[in-house]
């Protein structure tokens, strides 16, 4: 491997440990004795600096160093973190992002000595990095199965029996990770005695030989307690599995089992190296297959880069396309080999455009984490004291529809610390808890993921909405719905300017949030009660590639519904009486559900169809018909942006290339039955004013 | 860096290792093995008195060139162990049981 390529991955992988160290930076702040959250941080900056260091990042490895010290302190209990430390540590964080992206200026390196200056003040430009460490008392806060595990947390004092089994990843060496001096230092804290397994070594022809082949197996009798012993694996979480077995259980990385709970699950999972353990002979072992599956586990993982995988989401479209074509030539031949082959092909190009699009969706986490900086550094700024707890992290979503959502959440949390959540005094004037609470969550609702933003804050005023709503001709006067009324913050305009007090500012900046919303197919509802907080619900599709279409005929031409919202289609009697305009009701089995007429919204004044149907779809919770000419039936549907210029641009959510070459326009049915609404201007039902 | 001497007989050869035979090297230093393989010997002696710094990626480098030169009927043997030679204690450290998987010269008793 190149070194150019090696500085890539080492970008990559500083990049994302520098973001896992925010949120246990933060986490401090509330838990500052918390030993973990002071080892994530250590070992991130570790990494950094030891791979920074290889790979040529003079300056971040140099300036990390000072950094390292600092927790490696912390470590040792010289000293707890305090709000100082974590606001030096926080912007030294952002110092490395400007190494690592190679934006370093004048500015940024007189910020990084002043930082430096502050470490040495803290430290006292002394080292702590000790090989041989003291006993260290049992962290205050432990995990609960370690607090388990010691009762009530003394310090150990007899000599115990670990048996450890060691089984780095073969690229543990790149990592900068040495495994000689771990052993040594094993060996220090007692009678150690230690067994390697080389039957993974493979033949010469094969070796990379800069690559780990070899696990260990070590026993040692010590009077240190088990975290001494874990903390001597402490660099290679990442890239080894480690099992340390004692009296009480048995720890598989950092994770606690007892020898007699639930030992028989934990058995199948950590098989390998359980029999490593019982020190089976190697025939055995290589009979079973037990030698280092981890291996071959992470070889399964691999970095691949943005571009290449929306090239092969771009190819696997072009796929599908070519797909429904060959199905429609198959079709039309009747030739049943052919049709067989139709059929098969379809399958398998399926499975790919599954399997695909699973590779692009990612998990919202990452996103989620980067905020709780944004309200540290609000809460800061704001001179309030606010708390963000997210949940839901690992809800995946497309890559691409992540990124266009982190700045329309960006913007309404800060909106929410801003606006919506009060002082510390007047919340005591209104009897909450000083801390506001802003909850971020994240969850699956069928093919869309559901992202809620709530606060506990002054909620939206009402009144003063409606009433500016209704004096710029926004509303219709009278009895609204609350959802519409609070829609009102999404209005450009509707801006702080117009509407005062606690609601001040609200819609500044919102209409661009609802527009990018629209933009990713997503819709927007908005729920406040004065003086309790207001939540602000997003529902997005999980992908904007793909979808699962429903095709129907209008003058002659394909349109596309998104089937999600599809929820039954009927035959449609053109004696049905039907106003002049393009709405009008049906009762379906007893309920009466409004229709639109899509002819008249397009403009198709051709003959209708002699049997016309109807498309239920459910919107928001509301049943909508759409009046079409033809039914056609579900269609994998390549989603393409639409170019400027086209009429009705608002309803089209895009366009598609069908498999004979012609252009179908996807239709956005909750755009649709928002814009009619607006244009009826009270003839339509209120029901239909949803958004 | 690590340097590789050879000098060269009828029927053998032997190989010095100096310096550092750490992870550092050892892509050259499996070039360098792999060329010997072209040296029509049976006996290949290799000296690791002057190895000053080592790690386990050299011993597995050994050992798995060893099994090489045994499935084509050649000998690897190591020569000028001793107890304090840095080879020597990098494996008792990794706990790799040399004595047992490769050969040295004069018997495994010296080392």
């Amino acid at each position: 491997m190149d070194v150019e390529a090696l500085r890539d991955i080492f970008r990559d992988e500083a990049a994302e440990l520098l973001a896992q160290m925010e949120m246990p930076l933060i986490e401090l702040e509330s838990n500052p004795s918390d030993s973990e959250l002071i080892n994530t941080v250590f070992r991130a900056l570790h990494t950094i600096k030891g791979s920074g260091s290889m790979c040529g990042y003079r300056d971040l490895a140099g300036f990390t160093h000072d950094l390292e010290n600092l927790f490696d302190c912390m470590r040792k209990g010289r000293f707890s973190a305090d709000e100082r430390i974590i606001r030096l540590s926080l912007k030294a964080k952002d110092c490395m992002r400007f190494l690592l992206d190679g934006s370093d200026n004048e500015e940024q390196k007189a910020l990084r000595e002043n930082i430096l200056q502050e470490v040495r003040d803290i430290t006292g430009d002394i080292s702590c990095d000790e090989k041989t460490h003291e006993i260290k008392d049992v962290p205050e806060v432990m995990p609960a199965a370690c607090a388990d595990v010691y009762g009530s947390g003394a310090v150990k004092d007899s000599m115990e029996m670990y048996r450890i089994v060691f089984m780095p990843t073969p690229d543990i060496l790149s990592r900068g990770i040495k495994i000689e001096p771990m052993l040594s230092e094993l060996s220090a804290l007692g009678d150690f005695k230690v067994r390697v397994d080389i039957s993974s070594i493979p033949d010469f022809d094969e070796i990379e030989p800069e690559q780990c082949y070899l696990s260990w197996v070590v026993d040692l009798e010590t009077s240190k307690d088990v975290f001494d012993i874990k903390n001597v694996f402490m660099f290679t979480e990442d890239y080894a599995e480690v099992v340390i077995k004692y009296r009480d259980g048995f720890f598989l990385n950092n994770a606690f089992f007892r020898n007699e709970e639930e030992r028989e699950g934990i058995e199948k999972k950590v098989s390998p190296m359980l029999s490593l353990m019982e020190g089976r002979s190697k025939q055995d072992a290589r009979q079973e297959k037990l030698a280092f599956d981890r291996r071959r586990a992470d070889t399964t993982s691999i970095r691949v880069k943005n571009e290449k995988l929306d090239t092969l989401v771009n190819l696997v479209g072009e796929l599908v396309t070519l797909q429904a074509r060959l199905n429609q030539e198959s079709a039309v031949s009747r030739v049943p080999e052919f049709m067989a082959i139709a059929e098969s092909f379809g399958r398998l190009t399926n499975e790919l455009r599954d399997n695909t699009m699973s590779i692009r969706m990612v998990p919202i986490s990452e996103t989620f984490n980067s905020f709780h900086r944004l309200v540290h550094d609000l809460s800061g700024t704001l001179g309030k004291k606010i708390k963000l707890i997210t949940t839901g992290g690992e809800t995946e979503l497309d890559k691409n529809v992540i990124e266009a959502l982190r700045d329309p959440l960006m913007h309404i949390i800060r909106n929410s610390c801003d606006h919506g959540i009060e002082t510390v005094e007047k919340r005591i004037e209104a009897g909450k808890d000083e801390t506001g609470l802003i909850q971020l969550v994240a969850e699956h609702a069928g093919a869309n993921v559901v992202i809620r933003i709530s606060d506990d804050g002054g909620g939206l005023n009402r009144e003063k909405i409606k009433a500016r709503a209704i004096d710029r001709d926004l509303l219709p006067p009278g009895e609204v719905d609350d959802r519409q009324i609070f829609s009102m913050i999404f209005e450009p305009g509707f801006s702080t300017a117009e509407v005062t007090t606690d609601i001040s500012g609200r819609g500044v900046g919102m209409d661009v949030v609802k527009r990018n919303i629209e933009k990713l197919r997503g819709r927007i509802v908005v729920e406040s009660v004065d003086g309790t907080g207001t939540s602000i619900s997003l529902t997005i599709p999980l992908t904007l590639a793909i979808i699962d279409g429903f095709m129907v005929e209008l003058g002659g031409s394909p349109y596309i519904f998104n089937l999600t919202n599809i929820r039954e289609c009927l035959d449609f009697s053109t004696s049905t009486e039907r106003d002049e305009g393009s709405n009008f009701m049906i009762n379906l089995r007893g309920d009466i559900v409004p229709c639109i007429d899509l002819r008249n919204i397009f403009g198709f004044d051709d003959k209708e169809a002699a049997y016309p149907q109807i498309v239920i779809s459910e919107i928001a919770e509301e049943r909508y018909g759409f009046l079409v000419d033809r039914v056609i039936g579900k269609y994998q549907t390549v989603v393409k942006p639409l170019g400027r210029g086209s009429h009705n641009i608002d309803m089209i959510a895009g366009a598609t290339i069908l498999g004979d070459g012609t252009v179908a326009l996807i239709l956005d049915a909750h755009c649709i039955v928002r814009s009619m609404s607006g244009a009826a201007k009270g003839s339509v039902p209120d029901n239909m004013i949803r958004h | 860096m690590a340097l590789l001497t050879c000098k060269k007989n009828s029927h053998s050869i032997l190989v010095s290792f100096d310096g550092d035979t750490t992870v550092r090297s050892m892509s050259k230093i499996k070039t360098g093995l792999t060329r010997l393989l072209r040296e029509p010997v049976e006996l290949y002696r290799f000296d690791i008195a002057t190895v000053s710094d080592t790690d386990f990626t050299f011993i597995q480098l050994l050992i798995s060139y060893h099994f090489k030169l045994k499935s084509i009927n050649r000998e690897l043997i190591l020569v000028n162990c001793s107890g304090d030679n840095a080879f020597i204690k990098t494996a008792n450290l990794c706990g790799i049981d040399v004595r047992s998987i490769l050969s040295f010269e004069g018997g495994a008793d010296g080392c």
